[in-house]
């Protein structure tokens, strides 16, 4: 009862606040009434006694207000009145509140974009059962990172006891699809039977695979994806049970993954690995897996590691020739997954986080500069009865309703912005068919809104405080107030040293990109298409293939605009095999380090088409055939790592595999950057084969795919139909994919740098054109203070020089403050963001200068129009100013 | 005290509705005098109790005719005055005992 009561009365009192009031005042006036009755009574005369009473009561507007107080409802009523009262004072200075706004809204907006893809990269958990479980193993060799073996991953899921299962991947295995309709090349991958229960993923039509069907023996199933049934057989319900033709097998289609799954690589189908356990059967020289697991309840990674790591050492002990030095590496899933992009985004979160704050100090610059306006409207409030809470409340509130506002429209650009973001974002960067706003960054907009209305609300709170009563009310509003000038210094500093410190990081960044795209690939990539064609046939069918491509290089060298052509198998930023190899004449190297190197099988003609150069000796001829010497090219590395101090020309190697020919090396070409610019095969040796002497029938049997490479006159795109029109004729079971010059494929490898680069650039000119509005605010402000002054000044003679000398001083000062201040914190921050870094060092003194420099200048522009307008002054109107 | 007060305005509404000058003669009369309520404490106690929902108020005309408002306790009002007198009656019991003891 007594809580409805209470409701009851505080709806009253909001609702009914005259007739609550009225009542008061009748209650009142009806007890003086009888109080000069008592006291007529008592024998005074009835004038007297009105008066008496009166006295008694002091003051009847002063208990009115102590009623109210203790009424129900009255912090909400202050709120109402705070708001109603801070909306009007927004209304009426529309531009200060439009400038506000959007101020706030791009630093917000920019901190919710980045926070939302923060959110679903890093936060969310991943889309699997019980997510922070899974774990990835990697194996290593003598320390370095290698593919995981079958082999091997064999024995690590049978004999440990900390997993409940360990699964097996082959991702980026491609199938062609032939039969019904059109034929089509298939990502796909292999995988054993536990790899959807693993990750507690169930398919949602059909069966998952069961341990019979991951046997060399059993018949062929596939379990195909969502997407693939609703493209290619329009969400048919019969598929499962009818047969597909993957790479001129049959498959039957057992069931369907559910539509957002999504692990790793793209795939349409899986199909399980133990249908090709022969070509996973020897286990150092295979294509790799890769392994994870869930582990057990109770289990740890480190747990998993120790024992992982003993079943290692085990298989060392008992296969000495394929795994000495061979060594497991587990860590979570998330990590392996979000790690590297990590240091990446939490950098854009601080370059935005600065950006937020320096659209904060321009509003709180804003504010003081109205607050000034204010000071009047102040005193006379706290005059009224006011008390410097009630002040500081309304205060505030003013800034509250200004950053919600700032924070609405942020939101709307940030989900706009994701939305434009996400068609950019380049394809390194994990997670992101998954971004979209959600609760948590709604709830990160508005804590960030709240936070940023106290920030910048703070300065003109702390402002009020300092203001003198009388004196503002004795004074003219033109008053200046010497702490608002410091505040707004302070402002002008602080923005400057942010925006410095954001400019010298997107200066880093900038710097590595152009360094990364001076790096020499070792190959010259204008001018060159690439093509991937899917070659379908059989193991016995080796001759037509021969066939086919000697036809095709044909048929494409006389195509208009066409230098020269070549067929690889291998090729940089795409792919190739990393094989073993034995040399011949030197002693067998000690077990676990045997040789290596990419192995590109090229023809002829390759070398002139990508433009590597030969260092000496000879390249590959027409006159090298199947029934000529077999012969090789080896590239510098290779040359300095195997064969040292020595001329390898004419020494002898070949792959380790027990029917390999011997080849003899005939010449030297470059090395070439293999897939990345940034060096991570700078050391690799490579090799080449004649195309024309290795059989295609010893190609990779399962994938049998080749690149197509055009040299071209003209540009390189224009020349794709007309060579796939070419294949198309030949022979139309061929698919062609992945069509692309050599310079997309290089592009294509340092996407998400640029991606990240781009954005902080964007971010840092932000910043720096907040920053220039920011100083610009500040030095009118303080030109308008001192009008007199120049007056004054002008007219004791001080020339137009004078005038803009004295403005500009005064601005600069403050700005160099601040580029002092910046580079302190550029040299203490950027060092966090070294391994982003590529051929700059985090402290390299030319991007500071010249970013110091070009900040210098953008200010020097922010305080010129503002000491122009100075000069512009006329002493006599200076002078009657007050 | 606010609580003394809150518990002085109850008590004095115990025997019957009283106007805000009754309620403040009421609580000089049962104090002998040691309590004069003002109306700018009296007022707003009034008020304050009769939105918690322990006092009911109605207008009504006075002795000599002459409109007031007037105040009674509600049920829920007679409970809070027990609760309160019992509350008192410890506490000055405890002090009683406390001063005799140390002295």
């Amino acid at each position: 009862m007594p809580f409805f009561s209470r409701l009851a009365s505080t709806w009253r009192n909001l609702s009914n606040k005259d007739v609550v009031d009225q009542e008061l005042t009748e209650e009142l006036r009806a007890h003086i009434d009888l109080l000069t009755d008592q006291k007529t009574r008592e024998g005074l005369d009835p004038k007297e006694a009105r008066r008496a009473a009166l006295v008694e009561v002091g003051g009847v507007e002063q208990v009115k207000e102590r009623v109210r107080e203790v009424r129900m409802g009255r912090p909400l009523d202050d709120l109402s009145q705070d708001l109603r009262y801070a909306l009007r004072g927004l209304r009426k200075h529309r531009a200060f509140t439009a400038v506000a706004v959007i101020t706030l809204a791009l630093g917000i907006g920019a901190n919710t974009a980045i926070f939302s893809v923060i959110n679903t990269v890093l936060l969310r958990p991943l889309p699997y059962e019980q997510p922070d479980k899974l774990v990835v193993l990697t194996e290593t060799i003598s320390e370095r990172l290698a593919g995981v073996s079958y082999q091997n991953y064999v024995d690590w899921r049978n004999q440990n006891t900390v997993f409940e299962n360990v699964a097996a991947l082959r991702p980026r295995e491609s199938f062609n699809l032939t039969g019904a309709g059109e034929s089509e090349r298939l990502q796909g991958r292999l995988v054993s039977a536990n790899f959807l229960s693993t990750l507690g993923i169930k398919p949602i039509r059909g069966r998952d695979f069961l341990a019979e069907d991951d046997q060399p023996s059993a018949t062929a199933v596939a379990i195909i994806s969502h997407a693939l049934w609703q493209r290619r057989f329009g969400a048919d319900e019969s598929i499962i049970g009818k047969q597909l033709t993957l790479n001129n097998q049959q498959f039957t289609v057992i069931g369907i993954t559910p539509p957002n799954f999504r692990f790793g690589a793209d795939a349409d189908v899986s199909v399980p690995i133990g249908l090709s356990a022969e070509r996973f059967k020897l286990r150092g020289k295979d294509p790799g897996i890769t392994a994870f697991a869930r582990l057990k309840q109770g289990a740890s990674i480190d747990n998993a590691n120790a024992e992982l790591n003993t079943i290692a050492a085990r298989l060392e002990q008992q296969y000495p020739d394929t795994n000495t030095g061979r060594r497991v590496r587990i860590e979570s899933l998330r990590e392996s997954v979000v790690g590297d992009i990590r240091p990446m985004l939490l950098t854009l979160l601080a370059a935005v986080g600065f950006v937020l704050l320096i659209a904060c100090a321009n509003v709180a610059n804003l504010l003081l500069t109205r607050s000034a306006g204010r000071q009047r409207e102040m005193a006379i409030r706290t005059a009224l009865g006011a008390g410097r809470m009630r002040i500081l409340r309304q205060l505030f509130t003013e800034s509250t309703v200004l950053a919600l506002a700032g924070g609405v429209v942020g939101l709307l650009l940030a989900i706009w912005g994701t939305s434009v973001l996400s068609s950019y974002i380049p394809e390194g960067i994990p997670r992101m068919n998954e971004l979209g706003v959600d609760g948590r960054v709604l709830a990160f907009t508005f804590g960030a809104s709240l936070l940023t209305g106290v920030f910048f609300g703070l300065a003109p709170a702390l402002h009020s405080g300092k203001t003198n009563l009388t004196e503002t009310l004795k004074e003219g509003e033109r008053n200046s107030s010497p702490s608002h000038n410091r505040a707004g210094k302070l402002l002008v500093i602080s923005e400057v040293a942010l925006t410095l410190v954001l400019l010298v990081g997107a200066g880093l960044l900038v710097k590595s990109f152009w360094r990364l795209s001076q790096v020499n690939p070792g190959f010259d990539p204008q001018n060159v298409l690439a093509m991937q064609i899917s070659i379908n046939a059989r193991p016995d069918e080796g001759p037509r293939v021969d066939n086919f491509l000697t036809e095709l290089k044909q048929r494409v060298n006389q195509l208009p605009g066409v230098k020269s052509v070549s067929i690889s198998n291998g090729l940089p930023f795409e792919g190739a095999n990393f094989p073993p190899i034995v040399l011949e004449g030197k002693p067998a190297p000690p077990p676990g380090q045997d040789p290596s190197g990419l192995l590109y099988i090229v023809s002829p003609d390759y070398f002139k088409t990508m433009g590597i150069d030969l260092v000496r000796g000879r390249l590959f001829s027409t006159e090298d055939r199947k029934d000529t010497p077999q012969v090789a090219l080896i590239d510098e590395v290779f040359a300095r790592q195997y064969f040292p101090n020595e001329d390898p020309i004419g020494k002898r190697f070949k792959l380790n595999t027990p029917d390999a020919d011997s080849r003899e090396i005939i010449g030297v070409v470059r090395h070439v950057e293999h897939s990345s610019l940034e060096g991570r095969t700078t050391n690799t040796a490579e090799f080449y084969f004649n195309f024309d002497q290795f059989p295609v029938a010893t190609l990779p049997r399962y994938v049998r795919r080749v690149n197509l490479l055009v040299r071209t006159t003209v540009e390189p795109l224009s020349l794709a139909g007309p060579v796939r029109n070419q294949i198309a004729a030949l022979d139309k079971d061929q698919a062609v994919f992945n069509v692309r010059t050599m310079e997309q494929a290089l592009a294509q490898s340092v996407a998400a740098r640029r991606f990240s680069m781009i954005l902080l650039a964007v971010f840092a000119l932000l910043a720096l054109t907040l920053a220039a509005v920011g100083i610009y605010g500040v030095i009118s402000y303080s030109v308008a203070q001192r009008t007199r002054e120049v007056g004054i000044r002008m007219a004791l003679g001080a020339k137009t020089f004078d005038v803009l000398n004295l403005v500009m001083r005064d601005g600069l000062k403050l700005v160099f403050v601040g580029i002092v201040v910046g580079l302190a914190g550029a040299l203490l921050l950027t060092r966090l963001m070294s391994t982003l870094l590529f051929g700059v060092t985090a402290t390299d003194a030319v991007t500071y200068v010249s970013v110091a420099l070009g900040l210098i200048i953008v200010a020097l522009f922010a305080c010129c129009i503002p000491a122009r307008r100075a000069t512009k002054v006329d002493p006599l109107v200076a002078l009657r100013f007050e | 005290m606010q609580g003394t007060l809150d518990l002085l305005v109850l008590q004095s509404l115990s025997l019957g509705p009283l106007h805000g000058l009754g309620v403040s003669d009421r609580i000089a009369q049962i104090t002998q005098n040691h309590f004069r309520v003002k109306p700018g404490s009296l007022f707003p106690a009034l008020h304050r109790l009769e939105e918690r929902g322990w006092l009911k108020s109605s207008w009504g005309e006075s002795d000599n005719n002459r409109r007031a408002k007037y105040y009674r306790l509600t049920k829920a009002g007679q409970r809070q005055l027990k609760v309160e007198t019992e509350g008192w009656q410890r506490v000055s019991l405890a002090i009683t005992s406390a001063l005799k003891a140390t002295s």
